[in-house]
């Protein structure tokens, strides 16, 4: 399980999510504070799926997050199954 | 004329599809990959459950972008707007991925799209050749992998708002 620098020594409560990326047929599993950000929650799964560009969000249920929220204040429970995705505009 | 043999089309969708067809199956789309025509079919429901069929070709990927475009949903024939979904507008991402241009009247207008490129009719000359799709900057979408244009523009079907027209 991935762990967070965030993680080690915060206040909060621990979250253990799967996260699925589209190019990867399996998940993985991530331990994150419930106060670290989407966005940065994000960034860490895309860099463990192997993305280096793009704008990477968490969502859940097919609706993405907002990456400026807490995990917690954008909906994201302990437990929960969540998918990578690219929330770059079109061009 | 292709760029590429065909055994390296089929070498690089061999290592792409896996994780395509994974991800159809969680999102529970319908998913027909036909390798000979190197051809893949995709079925998203907008919201209000209205279908939608996408379907890119794949000739010489990866040096070149896959072409994207939506077809009649009913017959997989080639409509143009009505078989398109309208972005959402103002967009949640930034700017509409669907956009009016090109030879359909309706572009997916990213990198990973050749449509959108001026070479294939698009509105795109300042991205200039084909080749380049994989190097841009900025904040806009970006995906180089089968899978992740298929998650991009399924997510912009989710939160569309009805057809470019009405079926014909």
């Amino acid at each position: 399980m991935n762990q967070s620098a965030s993680q080690k020594g915060g206040h909060g409560k621990e979250l253990k999510v799967t996260v699925f990326a589209p190019r990867s047929p399996e998940g993985k599993k991530f331990k994150w504070n419930e106060h670290m950000t989407v966005g940065a929650a994000a960034d860490e799964a895309a860099k463990e799926f192997g993305y280096a560009q793009g704008t990477p969000t968490l969502a859940k249920h097919g609706s993405a997050l907002d990456r400026d929220k807490e995990l917690t204040t954008a909906g994201v429970r302990d437990g929960d199954k969540l998918e990578l995705v690219d929330i770059g505009g079109g061009v | 004329m292709s760029l590429l043999p065909l055994l390296a089309v089929h070498s690089r969708l061999q290592e792409d599809l896996p994780g395509a067809r994974a991800w159809a199956e969680r999102h529970e789309h319908d998913f027909d990959w036909d390798e000979e025509a190197l051809r893949l079919r995709l079925s998203l429901k907008g919201p209000d459950a209205e279908a939608y069929l996408l379907e890119g070709t794949f000739e010489d990927f990866p040096t070149l972008p896959p072409s994207w475009r939506f077809l009649d949903p009913r017959t997989a024939e080639r409509i143009g707007p009505p078989a398109y979904p309208t972005s959402a507008e103002p967009s949640p991402r930034g700017t509409a991925l669907i956009i009016n241009g090109g030879t359909e009247g309706v572009v997916i207008c990213a990198h990973f799209n050749r449509l959108a490129f001026t070479e294939e009719g698009g509105i795109h000359g300042d991205w200039g050749p084909l080749a380049n799709w994989q190097n841009q900057a900025g904040d806009y979408t970006y995906a180089n992998t089968v899978a992740d244009m298929l998650a991009r523009i399924a997510l912009e079907v989710s939160d569309s708002t009805g057809r470019k027209a009405a079926l014909p």
